[in-house]
Order: C-alpha cells, then structure tokens, then sequence
C-alpha cells in the first residue's frame, strides 16, 4: 500500500511539475535565446531552424510567424524603467534612440497579443518615418491616454479590454471572474519592431541601443 | 526519511523528463500554430490577405498592426513555387516558413532583384532540373533551394499612413503564388 501511494506520489508530481513548468517556460520571458537591452527583451533565434527548443515550442504555440533575419526583429517590453508592470491608465514617455535600422515601428498589445486600438478605432501603433525628431536625430514618444504634443502614441486608458473594434466581442462577454480579468486587462505590452536591421542581419547584437521608458503619471 | 527523498528525487527527475518531452513535442502537436490557422483560411497555392494594416486581426495577433499580411500554402512534392508580386513600397519582405512554422528563408524589396518580388522555391531534384535547363525567367527571380516540402509564404507589407493604403492593398491582391512549370520540368516526366 506505501508503494503504492509513493508511485502515486511521483506519478503526481513528476507530471504536474513537468506540465507546469513547460506551460510556464512558454509563457513567460524566458531567459533562453533571448536579447535583452534595458527593459526590451527580443528573441533573434525565434522561428529560425537553429531555434533552441524553448523558442520553437513558444512560436508553436502561440502560433506565431516571427520575423526572418532579413526582415527585422521584435523588441518586446512589459514594464517601464524602474520594472513596473506597464498600464493603461499611466502616461509614459519613451525617449533615446533605436539601433540602426530602416524604419522601425512601436505598437501597444495586450497581454494576450492582440494589438490594442486608439479611441477612433485605428490601432495604437507608431511609424518611424513619421515621427517628430530632435536635431540629433533624438526622438520622444509620449505613451498612454493624455493628449500629448510631439509624438503621441494613444494608449486607451479605460482598460475596457482593448475599447477597440474586434476586441469587443471577446471582452465584452467576459461576466464572471471581472477582478483577474480587469487586472491583467489594465495592463499592456510595447512591441518595437526594427526592419531591415543589421541587428539581425549583420549579427551586431552587442551595440545596440533602445530608447527607455519612463512614468510620468497615471490616472486613478 | 532516506525512503522519502529517493521518492521524491525519483518524482523530480520524472518532472524533468515530463518537461523535456512536452517542451521538444509542442512544435508537432501544437493545434493553433501558423499553419494549422492558416489552413483554416486560405486554400493552398494562392495568395489570402490574413492582415490589413490598421484592423484587428484574430488570425495571427502578434503581426505588426502596420502591416499588410499576405499567406499562401505550397506543397513542393507537387510543383516547383513561384512567387511574384507588381508594385513599389516603402517596405515589404517576404518569408519562407516550414510545416512547423519556422523561418528558412526571408528577403526584403532592397535585397530582391530590382526591388521586385519574384521569388521560385525548389526541392533539390528541382533545382537540378532547373540547372539543366534553365529559363529565362528564373534570371530575375531569387531562387531558394530546401528540402521541406510542405510550408507557407508570408509577404509583409508596409503601410506608413493612409495614403498607403491603396498601394499596400494592390500589392497583396497582385500577388501570386504558382506552380512553376518550365518547360525542362513539364517534359521530366514523359521523357
């Protein structure tokens, strides 16, 4: 009977624990294949056949279609400066410079992936080329839900779970369990996407720069 | 107590294992990677437009939103692909993936011949036949060689604002995803 209740016992946690930590391992940041500059995490490998095991099962399963070294990278961030969780009702501010590249873009997601969409329905996402520069080639981004002057990238502040077209449907349903679903709602993710950087396609990881971001203030 | 920490070593190196097998099997069995969401929308050897810029997209989320996507299905044991797209952007590249969705190919308008999209996928028995007899066409095509057979094509399409939005569009429905039968491979068979 002992023996048996001690097979049970490895039977029970050699799956849960095996499961749990390869659910976990592609759900969050995890440290293999990743590039990391402040607070942007990338993964050059992903989607590639040299993929280590870990990024290939997270594009699987997210069902993603990464990006190819000679088309750019994805820089992603879920928290400002000072490693706070970043949210929809804060005003942040991005500043500095990106490596080199082409042209770049900066988008807000959700937690979930989708992209989050500004209060007149287009998606909340930026173009390099159509940014306010500095002389220096230096660039400022306010994020979040206050008007900002210079480059404005509106982030809906309400957190009704993306408050945009196409995402309703999904959210507005949602009735039970509101104070998690809220919760992971409020927040979001900046995704800076480089294309056709030598970051990837030369390989020159080490140099390179990404702007930071900073809180400025949130609503209550 | 000794009994007590084999047992649990025992169910720690089985945790391991579990760990392994499922993170190594995930790319085989994973219902809702790119392709299988892929099947669900387009038909194979033609282009479907998955992504218009600046609209929600439920088929693949993490796309950039400024982006136009475009996907089409091959199967290389059937026929040589050939891929072409008409027009100039600011920006477009085009990917090559596998069954499992990883990347084996990506080129962008500034590395493509004369900025135009041509773009011909080969097995390695194909690109022996295309060697013998090589047409004319393949002269301004970018020509791949690989040995999956199965796989999928994603062009990107930028779309700085608004007023790109006809062109981007244009650019995605002008795309084509063929069979490429030159005339050295149509007479393969008979002779």
């Amino acid at each position: 009977m002992r023996a048996f209740g001690e097979l049970f016992a490895i039977l029970f946690v050699g799956l849960f624990v095996g499961g749990v930590l390869a659910w976990l391992s592609i759900q969050k940041n995890h440290g293999f294949g990743t590039l990391t500059i402040g607070q942007w995490t990338a993964w050059p490998q992903a989607g590639s056949i040299n993929a280590d095991p870990y990024s290939k099962a997270k594009v699987a399963a997210d069902g993603d279609v990464p990006l190819g070294a000679a088309e750019g990278i994805a820089f992603h961030s879920i928290t400002d400066q000072r490693g706070n969780a970043l949210r929809r009702n804060c005003q942040y501010r991005l500043s500095g410079m990106t490596p080199p590249a082409r042209l770049w873009t900066l988008a807000a997601h959700d937690l979930n992936d989708r992209a989050l969409f500004r209060s007149d329905g287009r998606p909340s996402n930026l173009v390099s080329r159509e940014l306010l520069r500095e002389s220096n080639g230096q660039f400022e981004i306010f994020a979040g839900p206050e008007l900002a002057s210079k480059n404005w990238l509106e982030v809906s502040g309400d957190g009704d779970g993306g408050g945009g077209i196409g995402v309703v449907s999904d959210d507005g349903s949602s009735g039970g369990d509101q104070g998690s679903r809220r919760g992971r709602d409020e927040l979001f993710k900046l995704i800076l996407r480089l294309y056709d950087s030598p970051v990837t396609s030369a390989g020159r990881e080490a140099d390179a720069t990404m702007p930071t971001v900073t809180l400025i203030a949130c609503k209550s | 107590m000794k009994r007590s920490f084999y047992v649990l070593s025992v169910a720690f190196v089985l945790a391991g294992i579990v760990h392994i097998l499922i993170v190594l099997l995930i790319p085989n069995y994973a219902a809702r990677d790119a392709w299988a969401k892929l099947e669900q929308v387009a038909a194979p050897w033609s282009f479907s437009i998955v992504a218009l810029p600046g609209q929600s997209n439920e088929i693949l989320p993490l796309v950039d939103p400024a982006f136009g996507i475009a996907a089409c299905r091959f199967d290389l044991s059937q026929a040589p692909l050939w891929v072409s797209a008409e027009g100039q952007l600011a920006f477009w590249s085009i990917a090559i993936f596998d069954r499992q969705g990883r990347n084996i190919y990506s080129f962008n308008d500034r590395t493509a011949i004369e900025r135009q999209l041509s773009l011909i996928v080969v097995d390695p028995v194909q690109m022996a036949q295309l060697r013998k007899n090589p047409p004319a066409s393949v002269d301004k095509a970018v020509l791949v060689e690989t040995n999956t057979a199965e796989g999928f094509v994603l062009i990107r399409a930028l779309q700085e604002n608004q007023s790109w939005a006809a062109p981007v569009l244009q650019f995605l429905t002008s795309a084509r995803c063929e069979r490429f039968l030159n005339d050295a491979a149509a007479r393969q068979p008979a002779g």
